[in-house]
């Protein structure tokens, strides 16, 4: 006698159909190129140019925090993972949270920056827009908020000018023991960086590629198995072209800063207070602002051990320090990025900001 | 598909940390450095000759064009930077510059 199949059993196996049906559609969607996902798209307006960068002046008709607040994004990849899609956004919940909310992008940098040092960024760029901010805004301060490198940047800029419009300093996940940087610092210490230089002056995006996949080599693969047992999901499709066009969406480094970087790793230049920038000695704990910074648990590519010395480098009296059970991206993106870490950044802003 | 993913997880338990081992050795780093060497080694050697080549019949080469451009652009550079010091001396409420001090009309996203 034969026994018919459970109806639970049909379920699954009817389920498993039309999940197939779906991950066919997707899959070929995906694979033509029909299926492409808009990203940055929340509303903004460019307000200042220099060379290849740009100051992004986010629209708001809901501003009800002072002073604006400056995102700096680091060099290495492309701005955009922090307003990556409508519901993933950092900058959303920042303008949500009623801020006046400006980005620095820095473009696509060309042979023309092949010779950008750390001084272009910390003592031309960054005074040039937040004068800018502050005159767009009527603002006499501003607070400054920088991403990784872009951290390591403001960081910097504020050792370096003491009396630049500043409220306050937030930075995340910024290096400062670049000896415990792990495989990408290494490899950037010990490495022929002329070797690694194109004929352009300029270190190819293929190169940064490369250095990021050596952290996580099988992160890629494991991606990729991901998305074949969720290809039926539209949601999660549409989140992994998003996340893996950013991730393989490099940009080159100018030939000159790389220099600069290797030679402050090899010097461990911030914990052993060997920081010249335009050739001052600069020092951290000549900032005194109020100063954040917010670190990932689980970042591989900052490392909490490179990280967490950067508080007791700064020598302001007001400073925090806090920590997530995040990676590196995930303290920005993602479902628990928006429960935990951006509320808790918004919070850290606050408290240097007050209602128009 | 569940057992699939099961089956990978555990390939990729034991692969994941054989391959970061691998990605991020001196060894392989070494090695990449040589074949870059060769890489340089033979271009250099390829651009030399063509260069005999486009000189005899008197234009330039790919490292001349080069050259020019890094050129150019290490003069573009000075001219931003000295923009950039420019405008701070007379900072303007909505005012827009170029890299070059050419005013640019506002674009909108």
């Amino acid at each position: 006698m034969v026994s018919l199949p459970g109806r639970s059993t049909i379920e699954r196996i009817t389920r498993e159909v039309e999940r197939n049906t779906l991950r066919a559609r997707n899959g070929i969607r995906m694979a033509t190129g029909i299926q492409h996902t808009q990203v940055g798209l929340s509303p903004k307006d460019v307000v200042w140019r220099g060379g290849r960068t740009q100051l992004w002046h986010y629209r708001s008709d809901r501003v009800t925090m002072r002073p604006p607040l400056l995102i700096v994004y680091s060099l290495f990849n492309k701005s955009y993972i922090l307003d990556l899609r409508p519901g993933n956004s950092v900058v959303e919940h920042l303008i949500a949270a009623g801020f006046d909310v400006y980005l620095i992008d820095w473009g696509i940098p060309d042979e023309r920056d092949a010779q950008n040092t750390i001084e272009d960024y910390t003592d031309f760029y960054l005074p040039a827009v937040i004068d800018q901010v502050c005159a767009i805004s009527g603002s006499d301060s501003i607070n400054l908020f920088g991403y990784c490198f872009g951290g390591l940047l403001a960081v910097l800029h504020a050792a370096h000018h003491p009396t630049s419009p500043l409220r306050s300093l937030t930075a995340l996940t910024t290096p400062a023991d670049l000896s415990a940087l792990g495989p990408m610092g290494d490899a950037l210490g010990r490495s022929d960086i002329d070797a690694a230089i194109g004929s352009d002056g300029l270190v190819p995006p293929s190169v940064i590629m490369q250095g990021f996949r050596s952290l996580d080599p099988m992160a890629e693969v494991t991606s990729r198995v991901d998305l074949v047992e969720r290809l039926w999901n539209d949601e999660f499709v549409t989140a992994y072209q998003a996340m893996t066009g950013w991730g393989s969406d490099q940009v080159p480094l100018p030939g000159a800063l790389a220099r600069q970087l290797q030679q402050m790793v090899v010097d461990n230049a911030l914990v052993n207070d060997r920081i010249t920038i335009g050739g001052d000695r600069v020092r951290l704990r000549d900032i005194r602002l109020p100063f954040a910074h917010v670190l990932g648990l689980r970042d591989h590519i900052i490392p909490l051990d490179s990280a967490a010395p950067l508080v007791g480098l700064v020598g302001s009296a007001e400073k925090r320090e806090y920590r997530f059970d995040a990676g590196h991206v995930g303290l920005m993106v993602g479902r628990t990025a928006a429960k935990n870490t951006v509320p808790a950044i918004i919070d850290v802003v606050k408290q240097q900001s007050e209602a128009t | 598909m569940g057992v699939l993913r099961d089956i990978y997880n555990r390939i990729e338990e034991t692969a994941s940390p054989v391959a970061s081992g691998l990605a991020q050795s001196e060894e392989l780093g070494e090695a990449f450095a040589v074949v870059a060497g060769i890489h340089r080694a033979v271009r250099g050697r390829v651009d030399q000759l063509a260069g005999v080549m486009w000189r005899s019949v008197n234009l330039p080469t790919a490292t001349d064009v080069q050259r020019m451009r890094n050129q150019l652009g290490e003069l573009d550079r000075e001219v931003r930077l000295l923009t950039l010091q420019l405008q701070r001396n007379r900072p303007r409420a909505g005012d827009e510059v170029t890299g070059d001090g050419e005013p640019a009309g506002q674009e909108h996203d």
